[in-house]
């Protein structure tokens, strides 16, 4: 039995598309419901329905063999798992935003406010400018509108609710999508089930892009 | 006297005592070092290391040590040559820092390093070796196998620069054909080594099969060479272990120049057993031989189910409290000669689990 753990939420709604083109049905899992683990009717497919940042841990811990995960958590977690397919599902950019007007002064560490310390510790690393992480769990739009911090590192899908508060994208990091990833021994020793559902993945993702 | 006295042993210790007399047949002597080293060399060699973070103290000379995070380091460093090559396994805790806790683990491995040899007997004695290490374990064992010389041929024949070859040798080892694809433009690869690329990700078969498709792959005589070395190494080790040729694997490209492997058992999510040949690291430890040696993290196999999930006993034998000792004793003997676990109790205990319960009459032994 291939054990599947998948993304609640936005991304979810996505992937679950996908799969179900690629024949892994899974609406039982989506459904209104607090049932947490859903069997496929011929017991060949278990889902588990987790936090998207949760699903690379899921994965690389072993308790599913292979997921649905967002590029830019599983860059964060930094989770030792094979990655086998750029899903399509699920574009977005993950972007440094701030006040429209925002004018950065070089002569001070800049406050940066994020769910995604690691992205942006390796991303200013890169480009060399000291800053000081301000980690948050979820509205991180707040942060340069109170004032908490100078500029954020987040998802920008399509730049609405960055616009609502008065907030644009002021650099953009990386584009990002949904991937399928599998668990190095589940790759392993269900080499031939892994291989039978990225085909059946590959095949839907691109008659999507299609 | 039987000393038929394991039968429920996690499989880490049961491989650990089946292991070292393995070792012992084979010449390999045990190598015991300390808890201590200076902190210098791990900083030096810190690419070596598979976790960047030492737990390190100031002696009370001044000295700045560090809680070892690496047993292979050391030995390569201070094991003695004089007396032509050197064979040593050990069984050994190292300490690394546990992220996602923020605590310092202690972590046992056991493994073993040849260095100094001089024919490729060696290698292959270290791979079969490794195979065997993982078969007793259990029987649901992949021994993946890759060569560092074919990927760093690859990387000559492509002219990538180090930034670039870093990239590439990250995206293959997540078998990631988008990340190869996004490595390699980002690179300037062309369609040939981006097919390359493409295929070594998904690379898949019996080993005949894969050696078959690697060899059309190759760009240059160094990835000639090291696949018909890893090849000559694998046959010389034999059918009888599930070894699996995959040019995914990966080795710092400093340290790592030859044969790679890593070792999967049904049940642990990560690899249990990593090694290699690490000549690199021996040049510049400035004794320039060759080595080679893996590591087998026991601390992972606890795992693993054990043969009998009782862990309390097979047989629980009622007896008086004032039954003779000796008696009992001799009674319990010959339970525990048949390789069974006795507890002795004056009454049932209310964790039995399912054992089998028998009484001592002051005589012998009957059923209840």
């Amino acid at each position: 039995m291939l054990n599947i753990a998948l993304p609640k939420g936005r991304l979810g709604d996505k992937v679950y598309k996908v799969l179900a083109e690629a024949g892994y049905d899974c609406h039982e899992a989506f459904d209104e419901s607090r049932k947490r683990v859903f069997e496929s009717t011929d017991a060949q497919v278990r889902y588990f329905l987790v936090k998207p940042s949760d699903v690379a841990i899921y994965v690389q811990h072993g308790a599913a063999d292979v997921g649905i995960v967002g590029e830019d958590t599983l860059l964060e977690s930094g989770a030792g798992v094979c990655e086998l397919l750029e899903l399509g599902a699920g574009r977005c950019r993950k972007s440094v935003a701030g006040k429209a007007d925002f004018r950065e002064d070089p002569d001070r560490s800049l406050r940066v406010a994020t769910k995604f310390a690691n992205i942006a510790k390796r991303y200013y690393a890169g480009i060399g400018r000291e800053i000081e992480i301000i980690k948050l769990n979820g509205s991180i739009e707040l942060a340069p509108i109170l004032g908490l911090s100078d500029v954020i590192v987040d998802i920008v899908e399509s730049g609405k609710t960055l616009k609502e508060n008065n907030l644009a994208v002021l650099t953009e990091i990386f584009p990002i999508s949904a991937r399928f990833i599998a668990n190095k021994t589940s790759y392993t020793f269900k080499e031939d089930e892994v291989n039978a559902m990225l085909k059946a993945l590959k095949a839907a993702a691109e008659g999507e892009r299609a | 006297m039987t000393m038929n006295r394991q039968p429920n042993l996690p499989a880490g210790e049961r491989a650990t005592l089946a292991l070292r007399g393995l070792y012992e047949q084979f010449g390999f002597r045990k190598y015991q070092i300390g808890y201590f080293e200076e902190y210098g060399l791990y900083l030096q060699y810190k690419n070596f290391l598979t976790d960047e973070h030492i737990v390190s103290f100031t002696a009370p000379d001044g000295r700045l040590l560090a809680l070892k995070p690496d047993v292979t380091l050391s030995i390569a460093k201070n094991i003695r040559l004089d007396n032509g090559p050197a064979k040593a396994y050990y069984i050994e805790n190292v300490f690394r820092e546990d992220r996602a806790s923020g605590t310092i683990r202690e972590i046992s491995q056991m493994g073993l390093e040849s260095i100094g040899f001089t024919s490729a007997y060696a290698q292959a004695e270290v791979l079969y070796l490794a195979a065997e290490t993982l078969s007793a374990i259990g029987p649901a064992s992949v021994l993946r196998v890759g060569h560092m010389g074919f990927i760093l041929g690859l990387f000559d024949a492509l002219g990538l620069s180090v930034a670039d070859r870093t990239k590439v040798i990250e995206a293959l080892a997540a078998k990631s054909p988008h990340g190869v694809e996004d490595a390699a433009r980002a690179a300037g690869i062309g369609a040939v080594g981006l097919n390359v690329l493409s295929e070594l990700c998904s690379l898949s078969g019996t080993a005949d099969e894969t050696f078959a498709k690697a060899r059309g792959l190759c760009l240059n005589g160094r990835m000639s060479a090291a696949l018909d070395e890893l090849e000559a190494t694998v046959r010389a080790v034999g059918s009888d272990f599930n070894l699996k040729p995959d040019f995914t694997l990966k080795g710092d490209m400093e340290y790592y120049d030859g044969l790679l492997m890593n070792g999967y058992v049904n049940g642990v999510p990560n690899a249990v057993l990593s090694g290699g040949r690490y000549d690199g690291l021996m040049k510049k430890l400035g004794r320039d031989l060759p080595a080679m040696g893996f590591a087998l993290y026991l601390d992972d196999l606890k795992r693993l189910p054990r043969d009998n999930e009782n862990d309390g006993a097979d047989v629980i034998l009622i007896a008086d409290a004032d039954a003779a000792p000796a008696d009992l004793l001799a009674a319990v003997r010959s339970l525990t000669d048949s390789g069974r676990r006795v507890k002795v109790a004056t009454a049932v205990p209310a964790d039995a689990n399912g054992a089998e319960v028998l009484r001592f009459d002051g005589k012998e032994v009957r059923s209840c």
